[in-house]
This record gives structure tokens, C-alpha cells and sequence, in this order.
């Protein structure tokens, strides 16, 4: 197994190398972006936290990414994009 | 010609332990020296050791951008200057050319070589910011310059003191341009002084030791890094991170892309897909590309061996296209280079190497979140109470929350990634010499990245004009208001973006008289300002100004976080109650301020069976 961070992993199973969360939940292939396997939420900033650009300035240009594990629902991952950009690919570890 | 395996390691150590002093002194003498308290309080300079060749092997603990960037302006200078105007003993070269070396305009650089018996052996430099070095405008943005021919005057390296004497038309030429040719003239003395200092040291050493062992221990200092960040690299495993950065320059939006690959002892760091230049003001050239890279490694992976620039960079392998915004063409502009592409730089390589540390259960505990990204910078030009006439650089939001921690909390109003030595100037410093006063300066709460590790809180600021009528140019240059920059790692949250306001005409000086201090905005009645990113506005008396730096990035799902970890923050005012129950899942009984258990699991449920209801 290679540890991916605190929360996922690579585990190899019927020869395939596999990302999986540690609540046992296996999200696809290392060949994907995780992140195409979880549940996704995008939210203004303001849901950042109150200080997130409160005045709004650029016109809500930016969103909030949150993505989650669907089994155990913990984040695994939080992005800032421009809105209609593509997922960020961020971690390929090699297994 | 002694090499470093000639050295026993005794005198070895000695040695490099002798030179990071003798570097420090150099730093001390320029603090001592410098009038000015950007060098004395907020530490926006740095001093640093190079070889021969002009490679940097020591360097201070002040911004490290400011010492990284030497190099390549002493391997200019060894390049174009050797047989005219010539290197030679007791020389002295100034420089703030950006496409020389200098990070922009404003840190001007005085790099000195070391000779011994006619033989150059090594150079010192040292670099602070300026506040003004002239130009169109006042400070350091030149708002609406379209090339760099519209920012501040540019210096390739200069001469300016040739055999130990200042030139003076050289020194003329230089102050000349400034608005405060007092101040800018005593920093060059400062920096004068500090190289004297390095160089007399480095000198002693040689004729203690021999020179010899002088020259192996400074080669064996890149050599011992470049071996240790290698078995380090090894250590870590292989892969690829990426992220993206924003600069937010008015209307238009800059990503910056990094992709960090690390294979065996290497890494690259390649940032193409990076937007392209834009005329002026926000972009970086390849130096300071380069030095802002350098210093995110340097903390990151570099903590425990000397700081060697040097020797990281036989390392790294960095990919860039010029005419982006992070590795600019003449004849673009710069000027705030250090506070918006630098910061975009920063936070790339952090961010990637943050998640690659936290791939390894050996250095997992070496994460930290993005620590906060570029500031907002306040310049304030006029004439005080006394009738003096004065510039300020005011930083107080180099004061931002450190990146959190994979086991513990980021620190609150840490400062920032690149200047471990980090401070900001003292409240009474800036009313002793400026004609403000501040109604607070403090922690801001919710301003730190939620998450099972908190980033560290922003500084949040308010201040008045005291004792005149206006000041009549207050210079505000803000990136990262538009989106956080510090962003979290593992789940965690983002921290807070800048944010800036006013508000004018207001009751403020009444609620003084009536005893009153307000304790926000919302506090104070009037007309409520936001201003553009970049403005030269005025701020007159009745005004009221505050703002909010970036928080650091959170670590970790913020439901998992202590309660009663979170309980404290609530009683520390470090996160409001609102967000410990709507973010942290975490209900405070007010009256009993305690955490009510049964509620928090309720909540905390109900945060994760709403996320089940996300999309696929």
C-alpha cells in the first residue's frame, strides 16, 4: 500500500492499482482524479468562511469546491477554480 | 588546492557554523545602521555569503527571496563587468534591475567581492526594500503603468563604490530620483556597513584558517546541502502534484499552473500553462521565478541543513516560458512583483509540496497548509503634524496566519512563508513617525482555514489620520481580495482573502470624544468605501480605514477537529461562535461555555448526511 495522505491510499487488488479511502471505500483507479469518484459540492465562497471575499469583489468568479468521501461523507479535498474550469487532477502518487 | 575532504569535520563545522554568524552580523550592522524601520522592524531585507563564482551558500534569516536573488546579479555582474569597469578589490555594486536580479524595483541590492591577496574568493551582498526609489509613483506601484518604462527607474549594477570610497556621482544619480533621498541614502550606508562587516569577517577567517580551507568549507557548505536534500528527495515518494494559483489583477484573472514531479533524488518544477504577461506591475522575471521557488523549498524540505541555494538548485530542474506572467519579457513591468506573482509562486510550490510530504508516513508530519499569500501593501505620502514631510511603507499584513499543520494548529498571525525571522513594526513606531493613529490591531477571528487543524488567524487593522487634516496620497495595492490564496490541504478550508474599506466622513472622532472604540466597521457610521485593488486615494480626517489580511490554509476535515479544541478558539476569539457550529459542527453552551456533546454530534451528523446528498 502507498499512502496518499491521512486519508487515502493505493491498495492493489485483482492487479489493479486502486485509490480507496481509509473507511475502506475504494474510489477508482489511479489512472483517474480521485476527485471524479466523489461526491462534489460548488458553493460561492462566502461558504468558505465570512471573510472569504465578503465584498464580493470580481463578481463571484471563483467558487468553492468541496469534495467527499460518498461512503464516510469526510472531505478529502477542498479546491478554488474559476467558474466552468475543469477538476484539478492534484495528487497521482506513484503506487 | 584544498577540497572539502581535506577539511576534517571539526573545522568543517566550525566553519559553516562561523560563516552563518558572520552573516548574521552583516545583518545586525545593517539593522543598526538603517534608519528606517522596514529593515528594523519589519526585516524586509535579508544579507548573504556567495562563492566565488557568485552561487549563494549562506544566507540570513530575514526574506529569503532577497538573498536567493544575489546570485544572479553577481554572475552578471562577473560576466559583463570583469575587464570594464572591472571587479576589483573593495568594490561595490548596487543594483534593483528585475532583469538582473533584483525581485522588482523597490529591494535595491549591494553585492561586494572578497578578495584575499588579489585573489577574489567569495562575495557578500546585502538587499533591502526601498520605500521610494522614484519614478511616476509615490512607493512602490506605479497603478496604471502599462510597461516598465512607467514603474520606477531601473538600475543594472552600478559601481558605486570603487577601491572602499563611494562614487559620489554615482550616489548623486542614485538619490536623486527619490522622494526620500535622506532615508535611501542612509540604507545604502546600512548596506555598505554590512558587506564591510562580512567582508573583514570572511578576510579573518582566511588568515586564521588559510584560504584554502576557507574556499573548501564555502564549496563543501553547497556540496553537504545538495547531499542532504538528495537523501531527503530519495526518502519521499515519487509522483506528480499540481496546483493553481490566481493573481487577481482588477479585471482580469492570471492562473499560474505548477506541475511538481519528484522522481528519485530530483525534482521539476514546471510551470507551463501559466497566463501570459500582463504590460506591467504584477509579473515576476526569471530570478525572482527562481529565488521565490527556492525559498518555498527552503522551508519546506530544508529545515534541518544549511541553507544553501546553491546547492537546492542542483536539485531542482525548473520549466518556465518566457512571456508569461511568472517568468516576464522586457520590457514588462514588475513593480509588484514581490506581492503578487511571488506570493502565486509561493503558494504553488507550497501547496505541491505540502501534499508530496504528506504522501510519506516518515515526513507526514512536515505538512503545512498554504501559509498566507500575497499582502496588501499600504504606502501613505504627505506631510505629518510637526510639518515634516514623510513616506511609509506600512506591512502589517506580512503579519498572516501560518499554513496549519498536520498534528497541530498553523500560527496565528505567524507572518510568512519566506521571512522566518518575520515582524511588522510596532503600533507606536508607525504613530511616532506617521500622522495616524490606530484604533486596534489584533488576531482576527474566522480568518484562519477551517479544518481538524486550524490555519493560523489574519491581522486585522483599523486606523484614523491623528493630528492633521488629510493625508493626502494613502496607496493601497491588494491582490488575493478576489479569491484566498492560502488554501487548505487534505479538506481543509481556505483562509481569509485581503480585504480593505473605508469608511469616510465618518462619527469617528466624536465616539473617541464620547469614550467610545469601536471594535469593527459596522461600529462606525458613515459612508462606506470599498476601494479598487490598486488606488492612490486620500484619507482625511473623519475617515476610517481598516482592513484584513489572508489567514493560513486548514488542514483536514474541519468536522474532525477537537471540539474542545474549538471551544478555546471560541473563548480565545480566534473563531466566532457562528462558525464553530456552521463549519466545525461544534454548538458552544453560551451560558456554561462549554461544549453541549449531544448538540455537537447532532450537528456534526447532520454536516455529514447533508454531504451525502452532494452530486456524483
Amino acid at each position: 500500500m502507498q499512502r496518499i495522505n491521512e486519508d487515502l491510499e493505493v491498495i492493489e487488488k485483482d492487479a489493479q492499482k486502486l485509490i480507496q479511502c481509509r473507511c475502506g471505500h475504494v474510489l477508482g483507479p489511479v489512472t483517474n482524479n480521485y476527485k471524479e469518484h466523489t461526491l462534489k459540492k460548488e458553493s460561492p465562497l462566502s461558504e468558505a468562511g465570512p471573510f472569504v471575499n465578503p465584498y464580493n469583489i470580481g463578481g463571484g468568479r471563483f467558487v468553492f469546491r468541496q469534495f467527499c468521501c460518498p461512503d464516510c461523507a469526510i472531505l478529502l479535498g477542498t479546491e478554488i477554480a474559476l467558474q466552468g474550469a475543469p477538476l484539478l487532477w492534484d495528487i497521482q502518487v506513484k503506487g | 588546492m584544498a577540497n572539502r575532504k581535506d577539511v576534517d569535520p571539526v573545522t568543517f563545522e566550525i566553519l559553516r557554523h562561523r560563516m552563518s554568524a558572520l552573516n548574521g552580523e552583516a545583518a545586525a550592522t545593517l539593522q543598526l545602521v538603517s534608519g528606517s524601520p522596514v529593515a528594523n522592524e519589519t526585516y524586509d531585507f535579508n544579507t548573504a555569503l556567495l562563492n566565488a563564482a557568485g552561487e549563494v551558500f549562506t544566507i540570513g534569516v530575514y526574506i529569503s527571496i532577497h538573498a536567493v536573488s544575489l546570485e544572479t546579479v553577481v554572475k552578471h555582474i562577473l560576466q559583463e563587468y570583469r575587464e570594464n569597469p572591472g571587479i576589483n578589490e573593495d568594490d561595490m555594486f548596487i543594483c534593483n534591475d528585475p532583469y538582473v536580479g533584483a525581485v522588482h524595483q523597490n529591494d535595491v541590492l549591494l553585492v561586494a567581492p572578497v578578495h584575499w591577496q588579489g585573489e577574489l574568493i567569495a562575495w557578500t551582498g546585502a538587499a533591502i526594500h526601498q520605500i521610494d526609489v522614484g519614478g511616476p509613483g509615490r512607493g512602490q506601484v506605479s497603478i496604471g503603468a502599462t510597461s516598465i518604462y512607467e514603474e520606477a527607474p531601473v538600475m543594472p549594477p552600478l559601481k558605486i563604490v570603487e577601491g572602499g570610497k563611494t562614487r559620489k556621482d554615482i550616489e548623486a544619480e542614485y538619490l536623486r530620483r527619490s522622494r526620500l533621498p535622506e532615508l535611501l541614502g542612509l540604507d545604502l550606508r546600512s548596506m555598505i556597513a554590512s558587506n564591510n562587516v562580512a567582508k573583514r569577517r570572511l578576510i579573518e577567517l582566511a588568515g586564521k584558517y588559510g584560504v584554502e580551507t576557507v574556499k573548501a568549507v564555502i564549496e563543501g557548505i553547497t556540496d553537504y546541502t545538495e547531499t542532504r536534500l538528495q537523501g531527503r528527495l530519495r526518502e519521499l515518494p515519487d509522483g506528480t502534484w499540481r496546483h493553481i494559483s490566481y493573481i487577481d489583477y482588477g479585471d482580469k484573472i492570471y492562473p499560474c499552473h505548477l506541475q511538481m514531479t519528484k522522481e528519485g533524488d530530483t525534482m521539476s518544477l514546471d510551470f507551463t500553462g501559466t497566463a501570459a504577461q500582463a504590460p506591467a506591475v504584477i509579473n515576476c522575471t526569471y530570478p525572482t521565478l527562481r529565488a521565490h521557488a527556492l525559498a518555498a523549498i527552503l522551508a519546506y524540505l530544508c529545515y534541518d541543513m544549511p541553507w544553501s541555494p546553491a546547492g537546492v538548485m542542483r536539485t531542482i530542474n525548473l520549466i518556465s516560458q518566457p512571456g508569461t506572467v511568472l517568468h516576464a519579457e522586457w520590457p514588462a513591468g514588475v513593480c509588484k512583483s514581490t506581492t503578487a506573482s511571488g506570493y502565486a509562486i509561493i503558494d504553488l510550490v507550497s501547496v505541491c509540496l505540502a501534499k508530496m510530504l504528506d504522501a510519506s508516513e516518515k515526513y507526514k508530519h512536515r505538512v503545512m497548509a498554504a501559509w498566507k499569500g500575497s499582502s496588501i501593501v499600504e504606502e501613505l505620502f504627505g506631510t505629518n503634524q510637526r510639518g515634516q514631510v514623510f513616506g511609509a511603507t506600512i506591512l502589517d499584513f506580512m503579519a498572516g496566519g501560518g499554513g496549519a499543520r498536520s498534528y497541530k494548529d498553523g500560527i496565528d498571525t505567524g507572518g510568512f512563508l519566506h521571512s522566518p525571522a518575520c515582524g511588522i513594526a510596532n503600533v507606536e513606531t508607525a504613530e511616532l513617525r506617521y500622522p495616524i493613529l490606530y484604533l486596534y490591531r489584533r488576531q482576527e477571528p474566522d480568518t484562519g482555514g477551517p479544518g481538524k487543524f486550524r490555519g493560523g488567524v489574519a491581522i486585522g487593522t483599523m486606523y484614523i489620520t491623528h493630528d492633521v487634516e488629510e493625508i493626502p496620497h494613502k496607496i493601497l495595492h491588494g491582490l488575493g481580495m478576489q479569491q484566498p490564496e492560502s488554501v487548505g490541504v487534505e479538506g481543509g478550508y481556505p483562509g481569509s482573502t485581503n480585504q480593505v474599506a473605508f469608511k469616510r466622513n465618518s462619527d469617528i472622532l466624536a465616539s473617541l470624544k464620547a469614550g467610545k472604540l469601536p471594535q469593527g466597521l459596522e461600529e462606525v457610521s458613515g459612508e462606506l468605501e470599498i476601494p479598487p485593488q490598486l488606488v492612490d486615494t486620500h484619507f482625511q480626517r473623519g475617515d476610517v480605514y481598516t482592513g484584513i489580511g489572508m489567514g493560513g490554509g486548514g488542514y483536514g476535515d474541519p468536522v474532525l477537529r477537537d471540539p474542545e479544541l474549538v471551544r478555546k478558539d471560541v473563548a480565545n476569539n480566534l473563531v466566532s461562535r457562528r462558525c464553530a457550529a456552521e463549519i466545525y459542527g461544534v454548538v458552544i453552551d453560551p451560558a456554561a461555555a462549554r461544549v453541549d456533546q449531544e448538540k455537537t454530534a447532532s450537528r456534526r451528523l447532520e454536516i455529514r448526511q447533508t454531504r451525502k446528498s452532494w452530486l456524483v
